[in-house]
């Protein structure tokens, strides 16, 4: 077989072996071996299948810019796909597995896409499954997704823990090679809070894979200093904000891995060192995807940090100086070089002096033109510089193309790579603001005597660029021949550079290709994340029920204590209903709906918004944002508010109470209350600055609930202290007044009702919040006073055809709602010019109504469109839609609200409640959409 | 050692929001300039928080004393607050390690001074941070404090793997 482990060096811990498995088999490696140096070491070479075409694969690399292999790691539920094998490292008990393979890894039913590369060429997509239209979504989608794909999903809950949290220093060094050693050294000697971020578990980077000592012992003695191993900074954002992602127990197995998994660091940098080094470049031949096809500087890598000689026998093809280093590597690892290929004409003493030290071939300005063996290198054939053919058995073929900058942090806030012609790289344009570039990522010590050479002509068809995409010099040219050979085009046309890799190994050389010697495009844009980033580290603790935080209310625990169903209103959790012996949420309701209608009820109105208003121009600044007057109202004394938008349509409605000459309460739906009081802001900072008026929210300062029925007066009576008078005179309907309550606490009383029962919302400081209720149901027990929820509540509303959140959708205007004679003609305010367009006073715009099925019986369902009897069901004849729903516990059948073309105007008609998605389908009466007590007798006695 | 996340009930807190030019006016009647950037003042037993332009929350050892504010409305607008909101102190060696992991800005000594406010996020909980003792305060809206308290806790728990 091919590698072997040496018998001696390394950075590994040869006295912690570990045991492991992949595809089901056991094999052993040494703790700080990556899953592929531990198999390279134990002769495998075989990690997966190719994209598109299954072709066998191996390693290219040994860093996170490998395309080939990918691997599932771990099994269950933390299976996780895509993981690069040549930066996991491996622990005791790991389990992973080869993937895109079927049914194994050897034998592939699947690779018969190879065989039919051809019709798989670019544009393949786009021209194939054109057509009929309706198979794409039911046929080629799922068949395309099926056959292509990589790793599989884990397909359940992820059940490890993540976290986020936010750093701050004044210099982050991103790398921890040399450079970025070098730079954070400095950074910290010059005082300040230094940063160094490292992926990899250890500080070194291409040092330590070049066999070279590396010194960081220095940094330890810098308290300012502080060092991230296994951290990957993959984004710049604005303000020098950083994206950093720490995988603290990936390389440990589940037993020992206490904490989180990953951790997301918001780094936030006042200067910034982008050490990141640079990324090898393939060479383009035939058949250089085989398993044995390997970049030089990984080959170096292996022998170095892991003591793995990944083949016996190498043919090594370069074109600059600098990979002439893994001529002595490998002969120090015992391994044989057949040849030498470099590209160049001339080739460099370097390369000569490191070949004649070993013995080995040089063959200059010739070219590697194909790998030989099917599932793995046998041999490589090469052209000569007098163009004669010959081939040499070989079991690896070490190859380097270049190096390629790892400037992708550059270029997040879009920066633009440009292209240096002496070294055949793009180096850094210009940088994100505060961020310096340092080492071999600004292009330093690189390529020398560098002549590119980006593609061997042979058999373009099985040259590859993109090993992970499977995109061929053949599809490059074909983009190009179809008019597609810009940068992003090529990119979306071919998928050149797509995918998890990001084309970190094959872009530049098809940016070369296609530029066939004349000048280089530029790159594609690069977008974060720099490697792929675990949407749970992203999530951090925010899932599942912690998605997203909850408001409770200050009643809340005594809700539950009644045993209450709770509902989402926004982030709130309100009482829905209060289920008594096995009720449904019906019964329930039809129980509460009854209790107020008859006797006496409460229920939380906490989350209503509540704004206190304050100062000499509140009237003014009231009579600006509401549509209806406000000069009028008297100290004490609440009132019905209509707010508009600027254009003309209601935004939200609500009560003001006025308690002092200069201070009012406004109150808002639960669901505008953050919308109307930027609104409020907007209006006075902007629009009205000249008044002199403030605002607070006290939306969470007072515990507010209602007290609703015929016998409210008398609980409420039996709450307040003796001498408060809460007689009709005394607190007419709405009437406001500050009482004390029997339990010596202070109190606000409004006379308001939504129920349309004679009804009070009783305020008390939220601290006594969850008191109130229970002292509420100790005072109306002889009337069984009955605690209700949003349901009851909206079905009373419905009854009362009080518009509330589905007739206040933001298309309504104050005449669809029945509320046109609120529209103040005395005064401006916000809303009034554009509300007075013809469309919007249109009579026969959708207007609200009432409606009751014609047969007593047949629900009327949110959501259904009206028809005139005998008009043809289709959108044409649409005449308006239901917007709320109920039965009537009152009324004793269903009842709707909708807005219906025409509006109230339509009284007496009948009409077809057209429901085709539910199957219904029924007649109804358009009458008044005041259904209960339309004088308003019973909230007024 | 104490808890490192404690809630803080019954705390008094009232709304100042001056009126139109009565920035000025407003702390001469007070007898202390109140702040203008994002700062704490403490004066004659009372503390003041910057919460805004032209706008503090007033506390204090004595909190009847914060009843004197209620004089003053002729310059700006008062209202209690303190039912409206939970405060949780945050203190301990690893203080600065827990809040680390819920807000966005930095707590260090050099950037965040003993007398420093800020208005900010914390777990997606909108709160006001500032100094007290040897630890942090973090004051959110009453109806968030569930939400808020099991985010300190889980950070608590999470800052025993220190960064």
């Amino acid at each position: 077989m091919s590698g072997r482990r040496l018998a001696t060096g390394g950075l590994i811990d040869r006295a912690r072996p570990v045991d492991f498995s992949f595809d089901g088999k056991a094999y052993q490696g040494f703790a700080g071996d990556t899953l592929a140096s531990a198999l390279l070491a134990n002769g495998v070479r075989l990690f997966g299948r190719s994209f598109k075409y299954h072709r066998p694969r191996g390693v290219l690399s040994d860093g996170v810019e490998e395309p080939n292999a990918l691997v599932e790691w771990r099994d269950g539920a933390r299976r996780e796909a895509n993981t690069r094998a040549t930066v996991a490292e491996i622990f005791p008990g790991l389990a992973a597995r080869s993937q895109n393979r079927f049914p194994s890894l050897k034998f592939d039913l699947l690779s018969v896409n190879n065989a039919l590369a051809p019709l798989f060429a670019a544009g393949f997509y786009y021209k194939t499954f054109m057509w009929p239209a309706s198979f794409w979504e039911r046929v080629y989608e799922p068949l395309i997704r099926r056959a292509a794909g990589l790793g599989r999903n884990a397909g359940l809950a992820d059940p490890d823990a993540y976290e986020a949290v936010n750093l701050f220093c004044d210099v982050l060094v991103i790398g921890g090679g040399k450079a970025g050693i070098a730079e954070a050294m400095a950074a910290a000697r010059a005082g300040g809070r230094v940063l160094l971020c490292d992926e990899r578990a250890g500080l070194g980077g291409q040092a330590l894979s070049d066999g070279e000592a590396v010194d960081n012992g220095a940094l330890a003695a810098l308290p300012n200093l502080r060092i991230m191993n296994r951290t990957t900074v993959f984004g710049v954002y604005d303000g020098g904000v950083y994206g950093a992602v720490t995988r603290l127990t990936d390389h440990l197995p589940v037993h020992e891995a206490a904490g989180p998994r990953q951790r997301y660091c918001r780094i936030m940098a006042t200067r910034a060192v982008l050490a990141s080094g640079a990324i090898e470049r393939p060479m383009v031949f035939a058949h250089n995807d085989r398993p044995g096809v390997m970049l030089a500087g990984a080959v170096r890598a292996y022998i170095h940090r892991y003591a793995v000689a990944p083949g016996a026998r190498a043919v090594l093809f370069l074109n600059h100086d600098e990979a002439a280093r893994t001529i002595p590597s490998m002969a120090g690892a015992g391994m044989a070089i057949a040849a030498v290929v470099d590209g160049r004409a001339a080739s460099g003493a370097a390369v000569h002096d490191a070949a004649k030290a070993v013995g080995a071939p040089v063959f200059a300005g010739a070219a590697v033109t194909r790998a030989l063996g099917r599932m793995g290198v046998t041999g490589a054939e090469i052209r000569g510089a007098d163009g004669g053919m010959f081939r040499v058995a070989c079991d690896i073929i070490a190859v380097s193309g270049g190096w390629n900058p790892a400037l992708h942090l550059t270029s997040h806030l879009d920066g633009k790579p440009v292209w240096d012609d002496k070294i055949a790289a793009f180096i850094p344009g210009s940088l994100p603001p505060g961020m310096v570039v340092a080492g071999a990522a600004a292009g330093a010590g690189i390529n020398e005597g560098i002549i590119p050479l980006w593609h061997v002509p042979s058999r373009p068809e099985t040259s590859f660029v993109d090993f992970q995409n499977d995109v061929t010099v053949k599809d490059l040219t074909l983009a190009q021949q179809e008019g597609f050979g810009a940068t992003e085009h090529v990119k979306r046309y071919t998928t050149l550079g797509m995918a998890t890799d990001q084309g970190k190994t094959g872009n530049v050389n098809a940016l070369g290709i296609m530029a066939g010697g004349c000048a280089m495009m530029g790159t594609t844009r690069f977008r974060p994340p720099y490697t792929p980033v675990a949407i749970g580290a992203l999530a951090g603790a925010h899932r599942g029920m912690r998605f997203r935080p909850v408001r409770l209310t200050p009643t809340h625990g005594w809700a539950e204590a009644q045993g209450a169903m709770f509902t989402d209103a926004g982030l709130w959790k309100r009482a829905q209903y209060f289920p008594q012996g096995g009720e449904d949420w019906r019964e329930a309701m039809v129980r509460e709906v009854s209790a107020v209608r008859q006797s006496v009820g409460i229920c939380d109105v906490t989350t209503l918004g509540k704004i206190d208003i304050q100062g000499p121009d509140a009237v003014a600044f009231l009579e600006f944002v509401y549509a209806n007057g406000w000069r009028n109202l008297a100290v004490g004394r609440a009132r019905y508010g209509l707010m508009l938008r600027e254009d003309g349509f209601v935004m939200d409605d609500g009560t003001c109470a006025r308690l002092g000459e200069w201070h009012f309460l406004m109150t808002t739906t639960t669901a505008n209350a953050a919308r109307v009081m930027q609104h409020l802001e907007f209006c006075h900072q902007v629009l009205r600055s000249d008044l002199d008026v403030r605002f607070a929210s006290v939306t969470e300062a007072w515990a507010q609930v209602a007290l609703a029925g015929p016998r409210a007066r008398d609980v409420l009576a039996r709450l307040v202290d003796d001498d408060a008078d809460v007689s009709n005179e005394a607190l007419p309907y709405m009437g406001v007044r500050a009482v004390r309550l029997r339990q010596g606490v202070p109190a606000r009383v409004f006379r308001l009702s939504f129920s349309g029962e004679l009804a009070y919302e009783i305020a008390v400081p939220a601290r006594f919040g969850a008191d109130l209720p229970a002292w509420l149901m100790a005072s109306g027990a002889d009337f069984g006073i009955t605690p209700y929820g949003t349901e009851a509540l909206g079905v009373m509303r419905i009854e009362k055809g009080h518009p509330a959140g589905a007739e206040l959708n933001g298309q309504t205007t104050a005449h669809d709602l029945g509320l046109g004679r609120l529209l103040s003609k005395a005064k401006d305010y916000v809303g009034r010019a554009m509300s007075q367009r013809p469309a919007l006073c249109d009579p026969a715009r959708p207007g609200l109504v009432g409606l009751q099925p014609l047969d007593g019986v047949s629900p009327l369902r949110a959501g259904s469109h009206m028809l005139r009897p005998g008009a043809p069901a289709n959108a044409a004849h649409d005449e308006g839609y239901v917007t709320s729903a109920a039965f009537s516990p009152t009324l004793g059948h269903p009842i709707a609200l909708a807005l219906l073309a025409g509006g109230v105007a339509r009284q007496g008609e009948t009409i077809r409640v057209y429901d085709p998605v539910r199957d219904g389908d029924a007649l109804a009466l358009v009458v008044n959409p005041v259904f209960y007590d339309p004088t308003g007798s019973r909230l007024r006695g | 050692m104490g808890e490192a996340v404690v809630a803080l009930a019954g705390r008094r807190l009232v709304s100042l929001l001056a009126f139109r030019g009565c920035d000025a006016a407003l702390g001469q009647a007070l007898g202390v300039a109140l702040p203008v950037l994002a700062r704490v003042v403490d004066f004659g037993g009372m503390r003041y928080l910057w919460a805004g332009p032209g706008a503090w929350l007033a506390m204090a050892d004595d909190p009847a004393r914060l009843d004197a504010l209620f004089a003053i409305d002729a310059m700006a607008a008062v209202s209690e607050q303190g039912d409206g909101r939970c405060l949780f102190f945050v203190n301990g060696p690893q203080a600065r390690e827990i809040l680390a992991r819920l807000l966005p800005i930095d707590l260090s000594e050099s950037a965040f001074g003993p007398d420093f406010v800020a208005i900010s996020q914390a777990g997606h909980v909108g709160v006001m941070v500032w100094r007290e003792g040897d630890g942090f305060i973090l004051a959110c809206y009453r109806s968030f404090a569930g939400s808020l308290h099991h985010a300190l806790n889980e950070a608590a728990r999470a800052a025993n793997f220190p960064i």
